[in-house]
């Protein structure tokens, strides 16, 4: 009986979620916004339990003529919405192998939802607004998150080692898929470095409106 | 001035619209502008009123300035139908269209992208007037050339854009060139010769007659034996006009914009309205630039000519404004510098179209709420044109004037 509540007890411990903070920044230490992180456990002790449901729908909305979120992870078989939050037409659409789609939609239409069934890199922009520009990641990996404006991304998942990926728009090819080793034990903060800075990007997100 | 049945109608207008809106949100968009402006000047009659004024009145005045409702609707696939309909309390029509065209813009998967427009729309060569329905975006009144454009120069006609996205292409450089034939433009000129620049935010309806002063040169039947009005979008001569326009764009805090315009109008033609053909043909180069955040400025240079007859009128012109506009919270505080100026080398001297000006606007408009804004413009202008003597009026004029006005955006 003892054998068994400690089993049960193991049980409890090994899937209990544990809160993990990634901090990423370029080689010069300067916060990366926007960063598509991926994690896969690293041996076999680690759970792999994907706990994002492939039932859920995530949301992308037009606000102030911008995607919002900016980058947006996500497991193959999501459906994700794309609310029309201002008071003008949106045109979103992708031609990207992950995924080719279009969406006409007024103001504060919210549209069917579209099926990501695909892995890869989903590029998202706006036929009316030409300088709109998002990112659908969608990955394999059982855990994941985006860093915020603060290069900061929190995602919830079991102890264990993984293995960690980051991606970004802007991320220098010599990076490759380089692999960054975490450990999660409790409530765990950690910072990963990229090799290289970013490449120059072009603030597209303010400024005049064509007409 | 303010007629009865305009508020009612408009009131009836947006009801429906926004009722069928709230119903079938995915068909069609709508915005509109209505300002009620209080208005007081010293200057001349207005040429509204067959007067020499260069602005859209004179005195003390109540307006509806501007009641806009601007749709597009959804006709096809990448097909929109763009209206923009205008009610006005002054002028020779109080109602109609001032813009109404399908644009026809596929989407494209590489860094170029196509689009055109057929119907009445203006070309891309303003930068000021980029708010809804062609209003200025930071003043009540538009530069002395933006108020001509708004006047006699809209293309009934076809465009056909090639932009190349800088966004898609990884680089903050955008570029786009347009290329528009059109009909219907014959006339535009005969307000540059005939009356000179003006400044004000009255644009022509469709269909409409502006009126100026009854000049004796212009009503004589020993000279031109012509009307004291015009209708800007009328075909005398049945030949195709057009315009080339390039534009670039980096990031979206630098544009540049280039056109040239030749409505290859045939200037011996005449209608049976008496109406003249005008050969105009113009350079237009602008910019507008964020130096920061908050701080905007405009530039805008015109240079062209008119020709009507064999040489019986012709005009060079030019104008040029400069303005900032700069942002602070609710406040936005702007000024603007006109130049404004046609001189006439023809064979009818005694057809005096001479003028020249310089105006200077301030304007404050202050943000109530996103639907509620309050504005306070003033406009000081000295100017000479010497077509006024044959009017019994002298040919320099210094006119100041105030204006107060509330504006409703949904």
């Amino acid at each position: 009986m003892i054998r068994y509540c400690l089993l049960f007890l193991l049980f409890c411990h090994s899937v209990t979620a544990s809160q993990l903070s990634v901090n990423v920044v370029d080689d010069s230490g300067n916060k990366v916004a926007f960063a598509a992180i991926t994690l896969t456990p690293a041996d076999e002790n680690t759970p792999a339990t994907r706990h994002h449901s492939k039932d859920s729908v995530e949301t992308m909305a037009q606000i102030n003529e911008q995607f919002m979120p900016y980058v947006l992870v996500i497991s193959p078989g999501t459906k994700v919405e794309f609310p029309n939050r201002d008071n003008i037409k949106h045109h979103v659409y992708s031609f990207s192998e992950a995924k080719t789609f279009e969406l006409e939609l007024y103001d504060d239409f919210d549209g069917t939802p579209v099926t990501f069934e695909n892995t890869g890199i989903v590029e998202v922009g706006c036929n009316i607004h030409d300088w709109m520009l998002a990112y659908i990641y969608v990955t394999d990996a059982p855990f994941y998150g985006a860093t915020k404006e603060d290069g900061m991304a929190s995602l919830t998942l079991p102890d264990g080692q993984y293995n960690a990926r980051i991606w970004h728009p802007n991320l220098d090819r010599r990076e490759g898929n380089k692999d960054y080793r975490v450990m999660v034990k409790g409530n765990t903060t950690v910072s990963l470095a990229l090799s290289y800075p970013l490449l120059e990007g072009f603030d597209f997100s303010s400024g005049f409106s064509d007409y | 001035m303010l007629s009865e049945g305009i508020p009612m109608f408009l009131r009836f207008s947006i009801g429906l619209l926004l009722l069928i809106k709230s119903t079938v949100s995915f068909a069609f968009s709508v915005e509109g502008v209505i300002r009620l402006s209080s208005v007081s000047n010293n200057a001349q009659p207005s040429f509204f009123d067959k007067g020499n004024g260069i602005f859209r009145s004179d005195g003390n005045d109540l307006l509806l300035s501007q009641a806009i409702l601007s749709t597009q609707v959804d006709v096809g696939k990448s097909l929109v139908l763009h209206s923009v309909a205008n009610a006005y309390s002054d002028g020779d029509k109080q109602l109609g269209l001032t813009q109404a065209y399908l644009e026809y813009r596929p989407l494209s998967p590489g860094v170029f992208r196509w689009s055109s427009r057929a119907g009445l729309f203006y070309p891309r060569l303003s930068v000021e007037n980029t708010d809804v329905g062609w209003l200025a975006n930071h003043f009540i009144t538009s530069s002395a050339l933006n108020s001509w454009i708004g006047e006699e120069l809209r293309v009934p006609g076809l465009e056909l854009s090639l932009h190349r996205s800088g966004r898609k292409a990884k680089s903050p450089w955008s570029f786009r060139f347009d290329l528009g034939a059109y009909k219907g433009n014959d006339t535009t000129g005969t307000l540059l010769t005939w009356r000179g620049f003006a400044i004000h935010d009255r644009q022509t309806l469709h269909h409409e007659r502006v009126e100026f002063a009854p000049l004796p040169s212009v009503i004589s039947p020993d000279y031109f034996n012509a009307p004291s009005w015009t209708e800007p979008f009328t075909e005398v001569d049945g030949k195709v006009g057009f315009y080339v326009g390039a534009q670039a764009q980096y990031v979206r805090k630098l544009d540049i914009r280039y056109f040239i315009y030749d409505n290859r109008a045939n200037p011996l033609k005449v209608n049976e309205q008496r109406l003249y053909a005008w050969h105009t043909k113009f350079h237009s180069l602008a910019t507008r630039y964020l130096m920061t955040p908050n701080l905007t400025l405009s530039l805008h240079l015109m240079d062209g000519a008119t020709e009507m007859g064999s040489r019986l009128v012709y005009a060079d012109f030019r104008a040029a404004y400069g303005a900032f506009s700069y942002t602070q919270g609710a406040h936005k505080y702007s000024v603007r510098l006109d130049l404004f100026d046609v001189k006439e080398d023809d064979l009818v001297p005694k057809d005096y179209n001479d003028s020249h000006g310089h105006a200077l606007t301030i304007n404050w408009t202050y943000r109530l709420s996103n639907n509620w804004q309050v504005t306070a413009e003033g406009i000081y202008t000295k100017h000479r044109f010497e077509n006024r003597p044959s009017l019994a009026i002298a040919d320099k004029q210094r006119d100041y004037q105030g204006q107060l006005a509330m504006t409703y955006r949904f």
